[in-house]
């Protein structure tokens, strides 16, 4: 954490404040694209995260914790995304495929690909929410609970859920004469 | 043929492709908000009215719009020309008909209107909440009936919602206010306290603001269906207010948010939260566990 680059901004300084946008610019945009799976909502998030936090950014306590603070913030606008217009949770587009497909990587199949995006969009917010943080920031489930301010076993208990029914969502395409006729 | 699927290694693979740089213009038009944007320095109450009872709360806005409205009428009675004749207003009655009312003009409402009104800006409304006339609710899940406000919508937690940790019953005002109430509870775990609960709490939302969750010890004892609770948050900058009260070997979390959809807005008016709290009734052994798993509960 740049924590003078943290204080300078926390009195007032903008140009503090920019290097801190631009550095976790990146990051902030790949949580709430996967998490919001649309370009435009993730934007707005991204945006909308960053005002808030120059707002607020006097009320932080520790500098050190400016990272994973900005994190939360950037997570509950998500879910306000979320709320505000649960339509786009009902379509399904995959994410765009960035590079080719090795032989042996199960997931660079588009079949399955499609069905992991099926089974994410599915998903309660809260529950895409530690999948991300778990998987595409790499937190620990300790780390996901400060981060969302809830506790470690609310975590853990949420990753399970969505592994679930993630593992579900892919078996379902692996086996469907099984699946057929099965209740789920 | 089944072959096993390694989920986190598929979803750390699939998470991990995409798009993850941010276009310039996002940064340049947050940059370029932040402008005109000012930072808070201080919060909207003193710390010693946010830890005050709801009860002390309203008294204190009572006194002070009184007060202020004394003020007013003095300065106003000195400087202001005779007043004008009063003015008709239709107002609908009952039967859906319109009866002239008189209002005199350029009266202050009664300062109880002005606290009781979930919009101070709105035209003054004499009489105070009337929570026995909202429609009641009984919970399916979490063990406890009250009464919300007529209008607003009622998305209630299922049985079948046990498996999700965060399933609340949720009250939310009509638009265009965001508005929004909700409640959930849950057991203590075998041996836990109170005192070692909250402080798993308090400690699980350490990155709030110290405003917001302080200690138990500092929380402001609040009454729910006669058992005392505690109360913390309520300041501008934590987005939220809640009651926490214990009943029993189980806890419950009434928590009012002021906008559902941004941080950091508005308060909750505490008027309405009171008459909410007011119409709740505690019933610990009608609700809901899971059998295997212990949801939410901070471990001690």
């Amino acid at each position: 954490v740049d924590s003078d680059l943290v204080e300078a901004a926390r009195r007032g300084d903008r140009d503090a404040f920019a290097i801190l946008a631009v550095s976790r610019g990146d990051r902030l945009f790949g949580v709430a694209h996967r998490i919001l799976r649309e370009m435009d909502r993730a934007e707005d998030a991204v945006q909308q995260t960053l005002v808030i936090a120059w707002r607020e950014l006097p009320r932080l306590r520790d500098p050190e914790r400016f990272d994973a603070w900005v994190l939360r913030l950037l997570v509950r606008l998500c879910y306000a995304e979320a709320r505000r217009d649960r339509r786009h949770f009902a379509v399904v587009r995959a994410l765009p495929v960035d590079g080719p497909a090795g032989p042996d990587a199960f997931t660079h199949d588009i079949a399955n690909r499609d069905q992991l995006e099926r089974g994410f969009r599915r998903l309660r917010p809260e529950h895409r929410v530690v999948l991300v943080l778990r998987h595409y920031v790499g937190l620990e489930p300790a780390e996901i609970a400060e981060v969302l301010g809830i506790p470690e076993g609310t975590t853990r208990s949420r990753l399970h859920y969505a592994h679930r029914a993630m593992r579900a969502a892919l078996e379902a395409d692996l086996r469907p004469a099984v699946a057929e006729g099965r209740s789920s | 043929m089944t072959r096993e699927i390694d989920i986190e290694r598929e979803l750390d693979l699939w998470l991990g492709d995409g798009h993850s740089e941010v276009p310039d213009r996002v940064i340049a038009a947050a940059l370029d908000q932040i402008k005109t944007t000012r930072q808070r320095r201080s919060f909207g109450l003193p710390r010693r009215f946010t830890t005050m009872r709801l009860t002390y709360q309203v008294l204190a806005v009572t006194a002070a719009l009184l007060a202020l409205g004394m003020l007013g009428a003095l300065v106003a009675g000195a400087s202001r020309p005779p007043a004008p004749p009063p003015i008709t207003t239709p107002i609908p009655t009952a039967a859906g008909t319109l009866a002239p009312a008189t209002v005199p003009p350029a009266t202050l409402p009664p300062a109880s209107a002005a606290v009781l009104s979930p919009s101070p800006s709105d035209a003054p409304t004499p009489s105070p909440i009337n929570a026995a006339a909202w429609p009641s609710f009984t919970s399916q899940v979490f063990g406890f009936t009250m009464r919300y406000p007529t209008g607003w919508t009622l998305v209630p937690a299922k049985l079948a919602d046990l498996s999700i940790p965060d399933a609340v019953d949720e009250f939310d005002a009509p638009a265009p206010s965001l508005a929004g109430f909700n409640v959930r509870s849950e057991r203590l775990r075998p041996g836990q306290t109170p005192a070692q609960w909250s402080a798993a709490y308090v400690k699980a939302n350490s990155m709030n603001p110290a405003e917001c969750f302080p200690p138990s010890s500092q929380w402001t004892p609040e009454r729910v269906d006669g058992i005392v609770g505690g109360l913390h948050g309520g300041a501008v900058s934590c987005d939220f207010t809640e009651v926490v009260v214990f009943d029993g070997n189980r806890v419950y979390l009434f928590r009012a948010v002021a906008n559902r959809n941004t941080i950091g807005s508005d308060t909750f008016d505490i008027s309405l939260l009171g008459a909410l709290l007011n119409s709740v009734h505690l019933t610990p052994a009608t609700a809901k566990d899971p059998n295997s798993e212990w949801r939410r509960t901070p471990a001690p």
